[in-house]
């Protein structure tokens, strides 16, 4: 009896001692992460009695999409809109960070972003995506679920958060600052760049006029469907069913570009209009809004798939009232293009401009080109500048129709932006479209 | 299945288990079990060398012994003493002929797959054909008797702890053990498991990091000089013993959860005060199977002892004594260097160490002039740490030769040295793509090994001392070096880095 009495008192010991490094690593390993922010928020709010009743939920396309108070403010009766969006979010997740939602609060309605490349096309295994998701359950049993469904065995090790950070190792310092800040503790997000706002909103300040364009085209191919993403999707409408919750689905905006040079995005929209309509849940896709290039135009992205924070609070009072007309079981047609084709037929001046450089002659100049996407009937003009590094913009040719302009090799030695910008014959802006590049010496 | 894998740690705590709880005197067959799971699902091919050398050491000391007794009968017959000696001789040539089958045999293997450059090395295969042959001259030399039972031969054969990378086990020392029966002990499974996690620090965590400065310096040998070079000798000499003797320590850590004691295969190599010291700390059992089994039999064979007294008419009785042990060393020294690989770097890798071996046995007498003329102590603490500093230094110009993938690259690596040029510390640390933290690692990774070898060295018993610790320490250290192989080291999913004396 004494034995076992002093084995047990060496075991709790060990395992206090594992626990308590556990804590330790944890804290001096985790960077700061957004779950922090969301869960000052929601908890200093539940004090407040403000409880979500409205969840928009997806990727990173979402998290970035909608802004909480705008859609509340649009919706009108949408008590707390709760942006439950994280980065690479799959279905799978999804379906179990609902799950938990709905068991956390009352829940009345439940937007949920559709983004295509997760539906069509293969997935490589990716474990940090789904532990974001696992670390925002809290149930017990959700997240034995969760995790007997999603992580291989050999994966668990990732469930120790001391593992899973193991490569912050070297930004100790900087992770153990971040988080003794005053800021950090009030669950305000003070960094620069992409941070926290407001209940799960995260934006970034970076400006999408310089740095979208025309890119490899958004291609599906709808005969590569994933049966799991979309088993998890059924189990979605299956688990908002029984929830009586009002369930929707969007398509957000990304590049207006990389739509134009697609032939088989008609093929993914027509896919999940098929389906929503099966299922009986509203659907639409915000990049076919009418006059999009003019109302979310590529300048409002801050890269090809996720909108800027101007470009959000746009997307978020527009599909507010989309919301409401659907959830009114109103049509919304008429603030939608029928079509990708009568989309692209549709564009007014010029829409998106695009370069690129390549090789020109043996002594290591370069030839810039610019192209265009703009309505039929302009004509495009370009003007075309370069910014050694250190030095002023210098333009190297006046605007003109010609597409292309040489670029000496003097300029290649150092670090070197160029820039074109586009404008309409016959107008007299500065420039309408702009794109610029950074080109690295060889 | 990698060695630092769950997958590994799984296989030892499921077999240490079944071993524990079956009948003791089942054990040795459980083991066996294991060694043969062990193999398929490391190895991945059928074991067929492992099995043909098992079976081929296995008749051939059979028969050896056979003919030992039947010769011993016929001459307990004999009358006369000519007739005893004729006896003596039918006997020892027939064995003789039994051995040297075995040995072609076996080494034709083995030697056939080293110089194959499409065949693949069985794993292995260099650790137990040397084991099984081993085996057989102690047999032959009526050190013990053979084996009977083929099984329990098996047993001691294809013992995975030394599978990979030895120790080279003598039959008589590691089957003391080996077949008896052992009971569960808790003091056990809790000093094996620490000197298992031990021997994981130092492969996944320093082992590791070195590895990553040999490879970046190997992969662009054109481009570095001076100072990267010197660099590259530390770490390339500091990964190998890092993962050798990790390797070791895990091999020995398992083996003292089974109650089975493994022989030890470092003793501290950097205190070591001369090459040939060296080889007494580094790698024992290799050096010691080369001598017992290579350089004795040359250097006290009839051809050596005729030519001693060739040496000893012409030379004078100093250097009658010294040439035959010179000629024996030189063919311990190619066949060393044949051993860790077919190819011209390792070669002259052992002719190296045989040069520095063979010429501090002909000049000793030289040196021993020299110091008493610089009044030199040579037990003060200034010279023991001088001369460790020039074996190292030796060494680790070897190893970075050796481990070159070409004997010109190592030469033009040789050359590089003297292109003197010192980078600023962030450049190096960019050029091996490691950060500060790195480096703090390594540099409290090797202090920490250095303190434990200084430890060993003073014969201070380590497992003494962690036991003697308050618990709470004791725990804390324990639990520490876990974290630190968890966050630090190169395990996890996708840890398949192989042990690097495994590709021998």
């Amino acid at each position: 009896m004494r034995n076992f009495k002093h084995n047990a008192k060496k075991a709790v010991l060990f395992l206090a001692v594992v626990i308590a490094y556990e804590m330790l690593f944890s804290f001096l390993l985790e960077p700061v992460t957004y779950q922090h922010f969301l869960e000052t928020e929601l908890k200093e709010n539940e004090e407040r009695g403000i409880l979500p009743d409205m969840v928009v939920i997806g990727n990173s396309s979402v998290e970035m999409a909608f802004v909480p108070s705008v859609l509340e403010e649009g919706i009108g009766d949408a008590g707390c809109v709760l942006n439950a969006g994280t980065g690479s979010q799959m279905i799978w997740g999804t379906y179990y960070y609902l799950k938990e939602l709905f068991r956390q609060y009352d829940i009345k309605y439940a937007v949920v972003g559709i983004d295509y490349s997760i539906f069509f096309g293969a997935d490589s295994r990716n474990v940090r995506r789904d532990l974001v998701v696992l670390d925002r359950i809290h149930s017990a049993d959700i997240r034995a679920e969760y995790i007997k469904n999603h992580f291989e065995k050999k994966e668990y090790i990732y469930l120790l958060k001391s593992y899973r950070n193991r490569e912050y190792f070297g930004s100790m310092a900087e992770n153990v600052s971040g988080k003794l800040d005053g800021n950090y503790r009030k669950g305000v997000d003070s960094r620069e760049g992409t941070h926290y706002l407001e209940r799960g909103y995260v934006y970034s300040t970076e400006k999408g006029d310089l740095h979208t364009g025309i890119y490899g085209a958004n291609q599906v191919d709808v005969n590569q469907v994933s049966n799991e993403s979309m088993e998890y999707l059924d189990k979605i409408v299956e688990l908002c069913r029984e929830e009586k919750v009002e369930l929707h689905f969007v398509a957000l905006p990304t590049s207006f570009s990389g739509i134009y040079g697609s032939d088989t995005y008609q093929s993914a929209v027509d896919f999940f209009n098929a389906y929503a309509a099966d299922k009986g849940v509203p659907f639409c896709d915000m990049n076919l809004l009418r006059n999009r290039t003019e109302i979310l135009p590529d300048d409002m992205l801050s890269d090809e798939g996720h909108l800027g924070y101007n470009g959000a609070l746009i997307c978020s009072d527009i599909y507010a009232e989309i919301f409401n007309r659907q959830r009114s079981g109103r049509d919304v047609s008429d603030y939608f293009y029928h079509s990708v084709d009568e989309m692209k037929k549709d564009i007014k001046g010029i829409v998106v401009c695009d370069l690129g450089t390549k090789p020109y002659g043996e002594a290591g100049d370069r030839m810039i080109h610019a192209k265009s996407i703009h309505e039929e009937g302009v004509i495009p003009e370009y003007e075309f500048w370069v910014c050694q590094e250190g030095s002023e913009w210098i333009k190297l040719q006046e605007y003109s129709e010609e597409a292309e302009c040489f670029l000496p090799a003097k300029y290649l030695e150092s670090k070197v932006d160029i820039q074109v910008n586009c404008r309409s014959r016959g107008s007299n802006a500065e420039w309408e479209k702009r794109k610029r590049i950074s080109k690295e010496p060889e | 299945m990698s060695l630092i894998s769950a997958e590994f740690l799984l296989f030892t705590a499921a077999l240490s288990a079944v071993y524990f709880l079956v009948p003791r005197k089942c054990q040795w067959a459980v083991m066996l079990a294991g060694n043969i799971i062990f193999y398929l699902l490391v190895g991945k091919v059928f074991p067929i060398f492992l099995i043909v050398t098992c079976i081929s050491a296995f008749c051939c000391a059979i028969m050896v012994d056979r003919v030992r007794e039947r010769f011993k009968k016929s001459r307990s017959e004999c009358h006369t003493r000519e007739e005893k000696q004729k006896n003596k001789e039918l006997c020892t040539r027939i064995q003789k002929c039994i051995m040297a089958a075995c040995f072609i045999f076996n080494f034709g293997i083995w030697a056939v797959l080293k110089c194959s450059h499409s065949l693949p090395l069985p794993l292995g295969i260099s650790f137990y054909t040397f084991t099984a042959m081993g085996y057989c001259i102690d047999v032959y030399r009526g050190k013990y008797q053979a084996e009977k039972n083929p099984a329990r031969f098996a047993l001691f054969l294809s013992f995975f702890p030394h599978m990979l990378q030895g120790p080279f086990s003598r039959y008589n020392s590691l089957t003391e053990t080996l077949y008896e029966a052992h009971g569960f002990s808790w003091s056990r499974i809790k000093e094996g498991g620490i000197r298992i996690l031990w021997g994981v620090f130092k492969k996944t965590v320093i082992a590791y990091r070195f590895g990553i400065i040999a490879d970046c310096i190997y992969g662009q040998k054109t481009e570095y000089e001076g100072i990267y070079i010197v660099i590259l000798m530390i770490a390339v000499t500091l990964q190998l013993y890092a993962d050798f003797s990790g390797y070791m320590d895990m091999a020995a850590g398992i083996c003292r959860i089974f109650g089975i004691r493994l022989e030890e295969n470092f003793r501290q190599p950097f205190f070591a005060r001369s090459i040939e010291e060296f080889w007494r700390r580094w790698h024992i059992t290799l050096g010691a199977w080369f001598r017992d089994y290579l350089f004795y039999p040359v250097s006290m064979g009839k051809g050596a002892q005729a030519l001693g007294r060739k040496c000893r008419k012409r030379f004078g009785n100093a250097l009658a004594r010294i040439v035959p042990s010179l000629i024996a060393l030189f063919i311990v020294w190619t066949a060393t260097g044949f051993w860790h690989g077919n190819a011209w770097n390792f070669r002259i890798w052992g002719w190296m160490n045989f040069f520095f071996i063979g010429s501090g046995i002909l000049l000793e007498p030289v040196y021993t002039k020299w110091k008493k003329l610089l009044h030199i102590n040579t037990e003060s603490r200034w010279w023991k740490v001088f001369q460790m500093c020039r074996t190292f230094w030796l060494f680790a110009y070897m190893e970075m030769f050796s481990s070159a993938c070409s004997a010109s690259a190592a030469i033009r690596l040789t050359v590089s040295l003297f292109h003197w040029s010192v980078p600023d510390g962030y450049a190096l640390l960019e050029t091996f793509g490691m950060e500060g933290y790195d480096v703090i690692v390594l540099l409290a990774g090797v202090i920490v090994m250095g303190i434990v070898d200084v430890m060993k060295e003073k014969k201070i018993v380590i497992q003494d001392v962690v036991d003697r610790m308050p618990v709470v320490i004791r725990y804390a250290g324990i639990v520490g070096l876990v974290y630190m192989v968890l966050l630090l080291g190169d395990i996890g999913t996708d840890a398949t880095k192989g042990f690097m004396y495994a590709q021998f």
